[in-house]
Formats: structure tokens, C-alpha cells, sequence
């Protein structure tokens, strides 16, 4: 995709103007948000939708600051970033998954969702102009703007029908969101440097969590709408650490003999293997691969350096008390060495070598690169795995802690507490 | 000497209340007459000087090691006028602080003893510090060490140890430190595991030695003892390990019921023995359960021996860091406990109350090993407490009260100043000196504890030498 720079400043002017949607990047999928935008009804969020999508007025050339992506339509982000979003807490969620109202959810979703987005339109915003303009950030900036019209150019679900067209709309949205954080991880190893350590951290932090809380309001209406057993919409009643852990183990276990060749690392998993917990699925699959990543490749690439032959297992315990699951993740990768362990947090901080910086030889930077994109994903080197797990696992007020045995190997500790009943606040 | 008096200073800046308590006032004492002895030593510039300044600094470290209990015990009680915060500070500098002096002390006796020819030692010691402390033989002393002491508390064999990681990992530091952080942090992890896995074993012997569950001595009989039975006897040692011993359980015949008791067994084991009618007590093995009669420790009339999951004890070392991890499957730390653990004045800690029973303690392994011996010498205890702890304990209703001070009376009748511990006690001390030890070095300790499940504790040691001992010093204020 043509990236043209624009020149205008990133703080957007609240001049009220009329202006269209720049195609600028992924070409397909606006062209079909365009089009959606322009069947809105005459309601008045769709007049913002309007106001962000324009309706059928034709391109003005690239280079003029009427077309600038940025700073059109603040108006309407401003108005939308200073609405005070509703506090719902995780059992409120639950309470409208119990009664099925299907219309009722699609509302609060149509309601709140704008409001988030919003603000995380804003936040991008204020981004600093060199960080901004990266294709990576650009590209999630736009997705989240033009997003955001999206939803609120969609009909206001008052009844059956208008609730499936709006369930069906949120979805597509929900997956063009998919690919957010790598992405936005991409774009902050390139320029992270140009803003504070704190600064990129805050933003990452507000970034990832507000992500959390939008996707968990949206998903959870949209569970709702194809309802499974054991779930009230997006928790799993039943979920078995035990066995998800082992199908992410088996999983990380193929992508280590992707990336690396040979034999990957058995693993073990003990303790009270039957307990059934209720939480939010995907989040605890996050956390449980970006661990086990790090633990296999730790004990490769451990093994490799100090000529051990064969893979000491990763063991995993599972422990169960009254008040919440421990899961334990033990390697013998060689511990974290007492320099990078005050850095194991940091966005973007990884110990993955840049393939640019190494005198080795092609293949060796081939394996590099497809360690970073991997087909199943990357392995590692975004350097966003472990603060980002963290954020998941304190989400619910659970805990992710490591504590390194230097010279021989890591254990990782992952609290999860009960999460049904929580009066936990989604909040941004 | 700079030391005592820092901790003098530290004494006298303690709430009024809290230096009249007994215990408290007892150690200040002991200080202050510390200081007026080395007030008076005159420079020691000769040999001979040198012999004689060596042997006042041995009596002075035998007769300070009544400071432990002494101090724990006064904090306890003192809890209520006390911050909690305000006395972890006081009892965490003393103890720093008491390990350097103790430190110096001793290194210095050493050291002139090897100087006189007195003491030889290997070459890779200077004084008490091994050059060359092999943490896979720290690992396994201890292992034994413990194992005994759990053998002679609940009569079966102990949970293996198995020992993973940089075997022949080494670092510089003084042996008796380490190996009493290992032997309290796998003495936890044993007796967390029994608790868990055989807690029938495990509440036996505690009742058969007059303790509740915690390690307590406890306040009441729990099965009919007779009416001689006296709460206030709790505190004194004898007693409760008598107590269950034999239905006159009256004060006088104290110390000759003890004797009585084993009659039938050739190896006594009173902690064992039962609440009911004397009985003999039982051989400390439980594999030999068919052929004796039942009692309290047979109650889970299995023939087989519990499973008790091993410990693990992993080394690592690095270039200046060298980390110890014991992981058990003992239950874990309830989240209630955890964040008491390092105290000494917390409610939870009661245990220190049993330091009645542990008149001197020097707070090493070694004290360990010669326990094992004494027992099997019958030795008497002797609780050298002052009538004050057994009225802190004393519930309403103790018709024996009277009863109760003539067997204090009768039991510090001159029986020596041994100082052994009923293997099963408890003192609650294990952990905050091992943090004070470990992070007396630069060195630190800390326990994760999976509730439900057990507990991983990891020991990292500096090895570099340059670390500096970390005593607070505090300038002396205006008096």
C-alpha cells in the first residue's frame, strides 16, 4: 500500500469539515466499509458515521489538508472520548448472558463500544508525530478510526432483526481486530525509541488494557448470540487448566521444531489436573503460549549453548485452593541472567538478536526471521509476550510473577483467581 | 563492642512496657554487662592476652544464647504494646546485628586457635568461613540432619530429598549459616509434607508431646488424662511430655514418671506415647505397626507406610549469584499466613510462646544434632521460664494453679542447662533468622507458596566476597 505523508500536525483542529475516508492502505476492506457507511439510516450517530465516513463525495487529491486522515473528524472522536463510559462489571455481563436478551446486549455493546474506541482513537492521537506516521501505528490508527464509523454508522439493535445485523457487523469488526498487538508491537520496535521508556510503557499499558475490556464486551455479546454449552457468552464455565495448557504445550512444541529443528522439549503437566475453573478462555491461551514459548526456547537454546544433549521437560503444576488456581511453568533454560531481569517487563525488550546486527550465515538469519513470523506466529522477539501476559493475568486480579534460578532455569507463577461472581469493573 | 552498644542504645529507645517485660529486661542485662566486661578488657597486644580475651569471648557467646528465646519470647508478649512493624525492626537489627558480633567472635576464637595449633583446619577455611562450601554437601548434611529429627518426631522415615542442578556448585561463606537456612527451609518443607500427607501421623505425634497441631503446646488434654491434669502445666516441658504418659500427672511425680514410662521399649520415645491408660510406648518405626499395640500413632491402622512426595532441592550458579531452590508438596502456606511470615510479633506466631521449652539456643544446625543424642540419653528437660509465660497461658480455670507453680518450683530444681527441643516443637523462629542470615551477606531468601499444593523456597547467595555485612548503625542520640 502507497503510504503518503502527511504533513499536517497530529493534533486535529476541531474544525467541523465534511471529509471522506482516504483510502490509504488495505484498499479491500475499506472499500467495503465505505460502501457500509454509506447505507446508514438517518439516525444521529450515523450522522457522525457520516461525518467520519463521508457519503459518496469523491476523493480530493492526496496532499491537501482537507483529506488528511488525522485530524478529520475530530469532532466527533472528541465527542465520543468525553462520554463517561458505563462501569459494567464482569458479573453484570454474566446476569445479561443468563437472561439471554440478545437485544439488550447488542445495545449496551452499540452504547459502550463507541465511547472506548474513542479513546483509544485519541490516544493514538497523541502519539508523537514520528511514532505516528510509522506504517504499523498508522495502520492501527486507521483501523480503530474507521472502526469506530463502522459502529456507528450500524442501525440501533431495537429489535430481533436490527440485533442480528448488528451482531453480524460486530464480528467482522472484531476480526479485523485480530492482529492488533503485533502489529502495533512491530511498529514500537522500530521507532519505540523516540519516546520515553515511560511514556511508551503508559501508552502500551492503557493500549492493551482498553483492548481487553472492547473485546471482552464485544465477544461476550457476540458469544451470546451463538451460545455454547458451559459458556455464559465469553467465560467458560469448565475450563481445565490442565488440558488447555497441554494442547498450547503441544502446540509450542511444534512451532520449536519449526523454528529450530530437532526434538522440542517434553513436557510434564501434575498437581490437581481435574480442576474446572470458570474464566475467559482465549486470555488464559495467550498467557499459557507466551510462557511456554519462553520456557522451550529457553531450554533449546540453553541446550544448544552448554552441549546438553537432551531437553530436560518443562513441568507444569496446576494447584487448586478456595480462593484461586496457581500454575506453575518450570524449565531448565539456563534462568534469567541478573542484567536482563530488570528488563523481562519492558515493551519491546527481547533477547532475540537482530537478524541485522549478526554475521551469521544466511540460514541462520532465515531461522531468525521465520522465528519472528513464524507460519504459526512468531516465536519471539516482539518483546511484548511477557508484559502483555502480565496485563492479561491482572486483569481479573490475578498475578503473573517469575522468579529465575540463574544458571540452571526459570519458574513461572500464574495466579487465577475465581472469576465468576467478580465484581471486577471493565473498565478503559 | 561497638555493636553491643549500638543495641543497648536500641534497647533503651523500646517503649517503657516493652523493657519492663521480664524476658526483655533479662537480655538487656545480659548487654549491658557484656559492654561493662569489655569495657574492661585491656588491650590485648600478647599471646597470652590473646588466650584469655579468647575465653572471656567464649563465655560470653554461651552465656547470650539465652538472647534468642529470651528476646522472641519478650516480643511476643510484648505484642500488644508494641507495633508489629517496630518490633520485626528491633528483633531483625538484634539479630543482624548479634550475628556480627557473633561472627567476629567466633572467628576470632577460631582463628587464634588454629594460630595456637589448638584447632587444625582444612585448607580452604579462614577462621569459620569455607572457601570452598560445597552446596551439594550443605544439601545433604542437612537432609540427614533434618531426617533424623523428623524420624525421632513421628517414627517413620522421613520424605526423600532429591538433590538436581549444578552438583558441584561452590561458593565462599560460613557453613554454619547456610546449613541453617537449608535446615530450617527443609525442615519446614518435611513437616509440611507429613502434616499433609499423613496427618493422622502427624497430629499423633504433636499430641503425643502435648502439642496441638501448630506446634503449640497445648492448653487442654485432648483425651482423659485424669483430674491431675493442670493447664498451667502446659509451659512446663516435662509435663507436657509426660502428661500423656501416665494418669498422675501431678508435679512431684514429674520427673519420675518420665523415668517410669518406657518401660517396655528399649528405645524411648515418650512423644509417642498415648492419652489413655499407660501404655508402653511404641518403637518408632511404623513399619513394625502389627506387632505392637495400638495406640495413638497406629490409629491409621494401615500396615503401609504413607507416601510422602519427595522434596526437591535444586542448585544453580551463575557468576556472582548462587541460588538454592527446596520445593515441597506440603500443602502450601495458607494466604492468611503469608504475609507473616518473616514476623515475630504477629498474632500467628504464637509459637514463640515455646521457647519455654528452649531456654538457650544459639541458632545453629549443630544444636540439631546433638538433640538426637540427648534423647536417647533421657535427658530431662529443663525449662528455665519464669512464672510469668505460664500465667500468659494460664485459662481460667486451673484449680491446680498452686499445683502448677510448685512443679516451675520443682522442676528448676538442678537439672543442668541442657537445652533440647522436642523434635515435633515448633518455635515459629525458622524462617525470619534465615532471612536475617541470608540477607546478612547481600544474599536473600523467598517462599512462593501454592496453596493447596506446597511451597518453592529459593536461597540466592552472593559469591562475590565484596559484599558488605549489612548492620545498621545508627547514630547514637543524646541521652
Amino acid at each position: 500500500m502507497a503510504f503518503v505523508p502527511r504533513i499536517a500536525c497530529l493534533r486535529p483542529s476541531r474544525t467541523q469539515t465534511q471529509l471522506i475516508s482516504v483510502a490509504i492502505g488495505g484498499a479491500g476492506r475499506r472499500n467495503s466499509r465505505l460502501s457500509l457507511c454509506r447505507a446508514t439510516h438517518g439516525t444521529a450517530s450515523s450522522t457522525d458515521a457520516g461525518v467520519l465516513a463521508g457519503s459518496g463525495v469523491p476523493l480530493p487529491p492526496p496532499g491537501s489538508a482537507a483529506t488528511s486522515p488525522v485530524w478529520r473528524s475530530s469532532s466527533v472522536v472528541e465527542k465520543y472520548a468525553k462520554m463517561p463510559f458505563t462501569r459494567v462489571t464482569l458479573e453484570e455481563l454474566l446476569q445479561m448472558g443468563e437472561t439471554h436478551d440478545l437485544v439488550s446486549s447488542a445495545r449496551f455493546a452499540r452504547d459502550e463500544l463507541p465511547k472506548r474506541m474513542a479513546r483509544r482513537v485519541k490516544a493514538l492521537q497523541n502519539l508523537p508525530f514520528i511514532v505516528g506516521v510509522n506504517p504499523h501505528i498508522k495502520s492501527i490508527y486507521d483501523l480503530y478510526h474507521d472502526s469506530l464509523g463502522a459502529l456507528l454508522a450500524l442501525p440501533e439493535p431495537v429489535d430481533g432483526p436490527s440485533q442480528a445485523v448488528f451482531t453480524e457487523e460486530l464480528r467482522k469488526l472484531v476480526g479485523a481486530h485480530q492482529e492488533v498487538i503485533p502489529v502495533l508491537a512491530k511498529g514500537f520496535k522500530e521507532c519505540g525509541k523516540y519516546m520515553t521508556k515511560d511514556a511508551k510503557t503508559m501508552f502500551l499499558d492503557n493500549m492493551i488494557h482498553a483492548r481487553i475490556g472492547i473485546r471482552v464486551i464485544a465477544e461476550h455479546h457476540l458469544s451470546l448470540a451463538t451460545p455454547s454449552p458451559a459458556y455464559i457468552g465469553v467465560v467458560n464455565t469448565r475450563l481445565s487448566p490442565a488440558v488447555l495448557i497441554t494442547s498450547v504445550a503441544n502446540y509450542v512444541r511444534d512451532l520449536c521444531e519449526l523454528n529450530y529443528g530437532g526434538v522440542a522439549p517434553e513436557f510434564v503437566v501434575a498437581g490437581h489436573t481435574d480442576t474446572l475453573i470458570a474464566y475467559i478462555g482465549v486470555h488464559l491461551e495467550y498467557i499459557f503460549m507466551e510462557i511456554l514459548k519462553n520456557a522451550m526456547r529457553a531450554t533449546v537454546e540453553f541446550s544448544s549453548r552448554t552441549g546438553r544433549i537432551e531437553h530436560p521437560p518443562v513441568e507444569i503444576v496446576v494447584c487448586k485452593s478456595d480462593e484461586e488456581v496457581v500454575i506453575r511453568v518450570r524449565d531448565q533454560g539456563g534462568g534469567i541472567s541478573q542484567k536482563d531481569l530488570g528488563h523481562i517487563w519492558d515493551y519491546s525488550y527481547t533477547t532475540v538478536p537482530k537478524y541485522d546486527d549478526d554475521t551469521d550465515s544466511i540460514f541462520d538469519t532465515q531461522a531468525r526471521m521465520g522465528m519472528q513470523a513464524g507460519s504459526g506466529g512468531p516465536m519471539a522477539g516482539l518483546g511484548f509476550g511477557l508484559p502483555m501476559s502480565r496485563i492479561y493475568a491482572k486483569y481479573f486480579q490475578g498475578s503473573l510473577e517469575i522468579r529465575s534460578i540463574e544458571g540452571y532455569g526459570c519458574d513461572v507463577f500464574l495466579r487465577v483467581p475465581n472469576i465468576l461472581g467478580s465484581s471486577h469493573v471493565i473498565e478503559d | 563492642m561497638h555493636f553491643i552498644v549500638l543495641k543497648i542504645n536500641d534497647f533503651q529507645h523500646l517503649p517503657f512496657i516493652v523493657g519492663t517485660n521480664p524476658h526483655i529486661e533479662h537480655v538487656y542485662k545480659l548487654y549491658w554487662k557484656a559492654f561493662e566486661t569489655f569495657k574492661n578488657i585491656p588491650p590485648v597486644v600478647t599471646l597470652e592476652q590473646n588466650r584469655d580475651f579468647c575465653d572471656i569471648l567464649e563465655d560470653m557467646l554461651s552465656a547470650h544464647l539465652v538472647a534468642i528465646p529470651r528476646l522472641a519470647m519478650g516480643i511476643a508478649e510484648s505484642a500488644l504494646h508494641l507495633d508489629p512493624r517496630e518490633a520485626d525492626r528491633f528483633m531483625n537489627e538484634m539479630l543482624r546485628s548479634r550475628i556480627g558480633r557473633r561472627v567476629l567472635a567466633e572467628q576470632h576464637i577460631t582463628l587464634s586457635g588454629v594460630f595456637d595449633g589448638k584447632e587444625c583446619q582444612d585448607e580452604s577455611f579462614i577462621g569459620i568461613v569455607n572457601t570452598r562450601c560445597r552446596a551439594r554437601e550443605v544439601v545433604d548434611k542437612c537432609t540427614a540432619l533434618v531426617g533424623k529429627v523428623f524420624e525421632e518426631a513421628f517414627g517413620i522415615p522421613p520424605p526423600e530429598v532429591h538433590v538436581d542442578g549444578h552438583l558441584d556448585a561452590e561458593f565462599t561463606y560460613i557453613p554454619d549459616q547456610i546449613e541453617y537456612i537449608i535446615f530450617e527451609l527443609l525442615k519446614n518443607s518435611m513437616w509440611a509434607t507429613v502434616e499433609t500427607h499423613a496427618s493422622d501421623v502427624f497430629r499423633a505425634a504433636m499430641q503425643g508431646s502435648g502439642l496441638d497441631a501448630d506446634g503449640v503446646p497445648a492448653a487442654a488434654a485432648t483425651a482423659a488424662t485424669g483430674p491431675g491434669e493442670r493447664r498451667g502445666e502446659a509451659w512446663d516441658a516435662n509435663a507436657a511430655m509426660t502428661r500423656a504418659a501416665s494418669s498422675t500427672a501431678s508435679a512431684g511425680l514429674v520427673n519420675k514418671v518420665r523415668t517410669d514410662s518406657p518401660s517396655s521399649s528399649t528405645q524411648p520415645n515418650p512423644y509417642s506415647s498415648s492419652h489413655g491408660p499407660a501404655t508402653p510406648p511404641p518403637p518408632p518405626s511404623l513399619s513394625t505397626a502389627t506387632t505392637t499395640p495400638p495406640r495413638a500413632p497406629q490409629q491409621c491402622s494401615r500396615n503401609t507406610k504413607p507416601i510422602l512426595p519427595p522434596i526437591r532441592a535444586t542448585i544453580g550458579t551463575a557468576s556472582s549469584l548462587l541460588t538454592f531452590r527446596i520445593s515441597d508438596q506440603g500443602g502450601g502456606i495458607p494466604s492468611s499466613t503469608l504475609p507473616h511470615l518473616y514476623s515475630y510479633s504477629h498474632p500467628s506466631k504464637r509459637k514463640f510462646l515455646n521457647f519455654a521449652h528452649v531456654p538457650r539456643l544459639a541458632g545453629k544446625v549443630a544444636e540439631a544434632a546433638e538433640e538426637i543424642n540427648h534423647h536417647h540419653h533421657h535427658h530431662p528437660h529443663h525449662a528455665r521460664h519464669s512464672v510469668n509465660c505460664s500465667s500468659s497461658r494460664n485459662t481460667a480455670d486451673t484449680p491446680t494453679s498452686a499445683a502448677a507453680a510448685a512443679s516451675s518450683s520443682s522442676s528448676s530444681s538442678p537439672c543442668s542447662l541442657v537445652t533440647r527441643k522436642p523434635p515435633g516443637l515448633r518455635l515459629g523462629l525458622g524462617l525470619p533468622m534465615s532471612k536475617v542470615y541470608a540477607n546478612y551477606w547481600g544474599g536473600d531468601i523467598e517462599v512462593i507458596s501454592l496453596d493447596g499444593y506446597g511451597v518453592d523456597a529459593y536461597v540466592a547467595l552472593r559469591k562475590s566476597a565484596t559484599a558488605l555485612e549489612g548492620i545498621a548503625t545508627s547514630a547514637l542520640g543524646p541521652h
